[in-house]
């Protein structure tokens, strides 16, 4: 009880999550005969784990890939293919947005490679901003879904997961969502008016962009072919993903030097650096919610008000939006896998399917006010308030809600791909 | 001279997690070329860049204490008794309680180490010397949150990065 108001008193006051991890931990760890070193031992083993690897490469690719102009060779074979449809810039947005999250594991990485470049070019379009805002906000959430995703290289590692699994699970669900995204933006353009100066479509100048933006096109089929083909393993082909952006920008598009890399280098370093080290102290925070019984005593509350698998799915649901509200998508993954995962398997549910539906939680999380970061990221680059951007991506949270239940009611559409392996 | 070390000690974090990163690339890229093109394995790589990696971590944590950029719920921090700097001062110091507790154990596990060596697997390397990181990079953090603070106090820079650009982004649009 002391430990909980402990550890609430610590999340509350702005107290860092890794530290508000550590400090009930901690406390017990002082009172107990071990030795105070084995602290430090954890937080060394909770990092030292190999496919955490991963993580840095896939922001480094991206970092990479905007600053070689590989996204905007994407977004231009986009443009020319969806052509002078209503909405069809915004349409453009989400399908590069699906582009680029298989390239990228995160969500506000996504929204700032893609939105820096369509934010503004929508507006010029005669787009309203703060509706070019929504759209690359929620497009933006693809990106953890979509694989590689770095939610989903978090939760394989504290639930051991293989994360090759788990990439192969978000492949149809990315999609689908992508095309539940594609159609809203298609709805709300079509009943405002929306339609940008875009030309016809044009068979001539799509071929043109293509055979242009060939190399750039072929970013996410070497990462996620490598992965799915069984060449590579995802820690491989996130290496793979830097070195095939480094080559093409350097030799065959010739865009980046040495300060493009090094700066890119800077955008990785600077991102990471507050959210890998979570996991330092998540391990330490596991064991100790574990000696006290502590998932177990919430199994038990949450079983004495429903048994049934969906039901309880659906509960889970609900408190992880309301948490995603005020919580980070990782330290939300981090604090409730362990918690949460006794009780999913207890009620006979697969842990992948699980580890889907927590990740299409969390795409909520990344546009649900006060603590939505995919809006801090679109409105930093359309200047616009927080306000005016969530009202106008409600429409798209439904529909990424729609989306959820979806994927809760038919588990087959996470697990359907798994069983050809 | 002295401003010179500073400004100096100032890029530090930053310069050494990009070159940290920039190594644990090129030995997991060296491990990919030498699987799949001369099929051959390397039996170190994987030691090296996972080291690598533990390293890269804690210092870019180090670099996030610097800039301000470490996840914390900042929603209720409002609500705090005499308003949110205090709150946030509140929290930093339980976050500085935290790191030293950190850095005290990181000692001890280095003396155990040293007096009890272990080695890595692959390479052999004394542990002790990569265990370093741990109570280094807690205590350069350290110094990271005062330096933040101080510059809250002396020069009203916030401590929370975001909220900068949060609050930046309101007061504009609304003038």
């Amino acid at each position: 009880m002391i430990f909980a108001l402990l550890f609430l008193l610590c999340l509350f006051i702005g107290v860092p999550i890794f530290a508000t991890l550590g400090v009930p931990s901690l406390i017990e760890l002082l009172m107990s005969p071990i030795p105070l070193e084995s602290l430090a031992h954890s937080l060394f083993d909770g990092v030292d784990k190999f496919p955490l690897l991963a993580i840095p490469n896939f922001v480094l690719a991206g970092a990479i890939m905007s600053r070689a102009g590989i996204t905007g060779d994407i977004i231009e074979v986009m443009r020319a293919v969806v052509g002078r449809t209503y909405g069809g810039l915004a349409i453009v947005t989400i399908l590069s947005c699906m582009f680029f999250a298989a390239i990228s594991g995160s969500g506000p990485g996504t929204v700032a490679a893609i939105g820096t470049l369509l934010i503004p070019a929508m507006k010029d379009d005669g787009y309203p901003k703060d509706f070019a805002a929504a759209v690359a906000s929620s497009g933006g959430t693809l990106g953890i879904l979509l694989p590689p995703s770095n939610p989903m290289i978090v939760y394989g590692v504290l639930a051991s997961v293989s994360i090759g699994d788990l990439f192969l699970a978000g492949l149809l669900p990315g999609i689908m969502m992508g095309a539940l995204l594609v159609g809203t933006t298609w709805f709300l353009s079509k009943r405002h008016g929306y339609r940008g100066a875009e030309r016809q479509f044009d068979r001539r100048e799509f071929l043109t962009a293509l055979w242009r933006g060939k190399f750039s096109l072929a970013t996410p089929f070497v990462v996620l072919g490598g992965i799915y083909g069984g060449i590579f393993t995802p820690v491989e082909a996130s290496v793979v993903a830097v070195a095939y952006a480094l080559i093409v920008g350097t030799v065959i598009k010739r865009s980046i030097g040495l300060r493009s890399t090094w700066e890119a280098l800077g955008e990785a370093s600077t991102v990471c650096g507050g959210l890998v080290l979570i996991m330092g102290t998540a391990i330490f925070f596991g064991e100790f919610l574990a000696l006290n019984m502590i998932p177990q005593k919430i199994a038990a509350g949450l079983l004495e008000i429903t048994t049934d698998p969906i039901l309880m799915l659906l509960l889970i649901a609900v408190i992880l939006i309301v948490l995603g509200t005020f919580m980070e998508t990782l330290s939300t993954v981090v604090i409730l896998t362990p918690i949460l995962l006794p009780l999913i398997k207890q009620l006979g549910i697969d842990p992948i399917h699980f580890g889907i539906l927590l990740v299409v939680t969390s795409e909520i999380g990344f546009l649900t006010p006060p603590l939505g970061v995919n809006l801090f990221v679109a409105c930093g680059i359309s200047n616009l308030t927080i306000e005016e951007v969530s009202r106008r991506v409600l429409p798209f949270i439904a529909t990424i809600i729609l989306g959820l239940l979806i994927l809760l009611f038919f588990p087959q559409i996470s697990l359907f791909l798994l069983s050809f392996k | 001279m002295l401003a010179r070390t500073l400004k100096a000690f100032d890029r530090f974090e930053l310069v050494f997690s990009n070159l940290s990163l920039a190594l644990l690339v090129v030995v997991l890229g060296m491990q990919v070329f030498f699987r799949y093109v001369l099929h051959t394995g390397l039996t170190w790589s994987e030691e090296i860049s996972r080291f690598a990696f533990v390293w890269f971590v804690y210092i870019s944590a180090s670099l996030a204490a610097q800039r301000g950029t470490h996840i914390r719920v900042t929603l209720f921090i409002r609500w705090f008794p005499g308003g949110r700097q205090y709150a946030l001062l509140l929290a930093d110091m339980i976050w500085i309680a935290f790191n030293a507790c950190v850095v005290m154990a990181g000692v001890l596990l280095i003396q155990r180490t040293l007096k009890y060596p272990v080695y890595s697997t692959a390479l052999f390397l004394p542990l002790a010397w990569i265990y370093l990181v741990i109570p280094l990079a807690h205590a350069l953090m350290i110094l990271r949150i005062l330096q933040r603070q101080w510059n809250y106090w002396r020069h009203g820079v916030p401590v929370v990065a975001s909220e900068a650009d949060v609050e930046a982004a309101g007061t504009e649009h609304a003038a």
